[in-house]
């Protein structure tokens, strides 16, 4: 299958249209686990913050296709 | 440029949604069956449901000059029920005769049980026995790789499909390629929390391009809006895409598809 990135803006212009977005949903995750702990859940036991916390990893990571392996990683084998 | 909404369940929407789609350019709209948001208690209530499909819909459609079509089915939320199941698919091809009825949907899977998967399959053999178009539900989050993989293994073996005719629905960056390359069309839905964003929408339009993709927003009852597909217009429009590359999405593609019923016609 073809694959391509035929954006036509260029990355720098793509920074710019995505960043506050960006930067609004990593804040938005980071409160929810504040939100979390506050009300007496451990992130590092609870299993669905635990797998959180595993496939957030994927997003900072230096590999390709992040999205893809972040919803193999949630999903049921 | 006109708009071609291949699936939305307007059903569940106001008369104020269409006038909203028709005012965004939406000139056809696609509504497969579907779940109620509770299990209906009787063949009869399936009945009923595909009668309103079929009757009601299109005259309401037509007040705000959108065409409405329609396909019918046993959806899989349902299809647990082998005896249930099997009344009401009795009777889909009596609706199938409908002026506005174009194939057999939404079929597929929701918990991956092999219930599911039989009465899946026995609407299969009845689309390819009608000749009919086939619009595909591949399960919500955890369970969608698992139940696109089944229902590819289910069609793999069959000489008799006709791939052109099928298309995969509420397909994401996990479960496109497989699609892709089984020569199925596949169709993004655009939620507001669950499935896609316009902006993943437009990024895998810019990854393959001249795929056999579509975008919908399966607006219906839940967390959803028929406008989601017209925020990935203007998201496309933002990136420096041009209309004729629009064009090719949000109308050429789903009339492709939906063309090869001769009843779709605008």
């Amino acid at each position: 299958m073809s694959k391509d990135n035929s954006s036509g803006l260029s990355g720098k212009a793509l920074l710019d249209l995505y960043y506050h977005d960006v930067r609004s949903h990593l804040l938005e995750a980071a409160a929810a686990f504040d939100r979390f702990e506050r009300a007496g859940l451990d992130p590092a036991n609870e299993p669905r913050l635990q797998k959180l916390r595993e496939i957030a990893a994927i997003v900072y990571d230096l590999q390709p296709n992040r999205a893809k392996r972040f919803l193999e990683a949630l999903s049921y084998e | 440029m006109r708009v071609i909404e291949p699936h939305i369940h307007m059903i569940a929407r106001t008369t104020q949604d269409y006038e909203r789609m028709a005012q965004m350019h939406t000139v056809a709209c696609c509504e497969p069956a579907f779940w109620a948001g509770y299990d209906r208690t009787s063949a009869q209530a399936f009945h009923d449901y595909f009668t309103h499909l079929t009757e009601f819909e299109p005259k309401r459609a037509a007040q705000y000059m959108i065409k409405h079509y329609c396909y019918i089915c046993m959806n899989p939320k349902e299809a647990e029920d082998l005896a249930l199941s099997r009344e009401v698919i009795s009777f889909i091809p009596d609706f199938l005769a409908k002026d506005n009825a174009v194939g057999i949907g939404e079929i597929g899977l929701n918990r991956n049980t092999p219930n599911e998967l039989t009465i899946f399959e026995e609407q299969v053999d009845l689309a390819i026995k009608m000749d009919q178009l086939l619009w595909l539900h591949t399960p919500h989050l955890n369970d969608k790789l698992k139940g696109t993989k089944m229902m590819l293994d289910s069609l793999k073996n069959r000489s008799d499909i006709k791939p052109e005719k099928v298309c995969f629905d509420h397909i994401e960056e996990h479960t496109l390629d497989m699609v892709l390359e089984a020569g199925y069309w596949a169709s993004m839905t655009i939620y507001p929390t669950t499935k896609n964003s316009p902006p993943r929408v437009v990024d895998i339009i810019e990854k393959y391009p001249g795929a056999k993709l579509m975008v919908d927003a399966s607006g219906d009852w839940g967390p959803s809006d028929p406008a989601t597909l017209h925020q990935a217009i203007f998201e496309m429009r933002r990136r420096g895409h041009g209309e004729k590359e629009l064009q090719r999405i949000f109308f050429d593609n789903p009339y492709s598809f939906l063309s090869q019923s001769p009843k779709f016609k605008l």
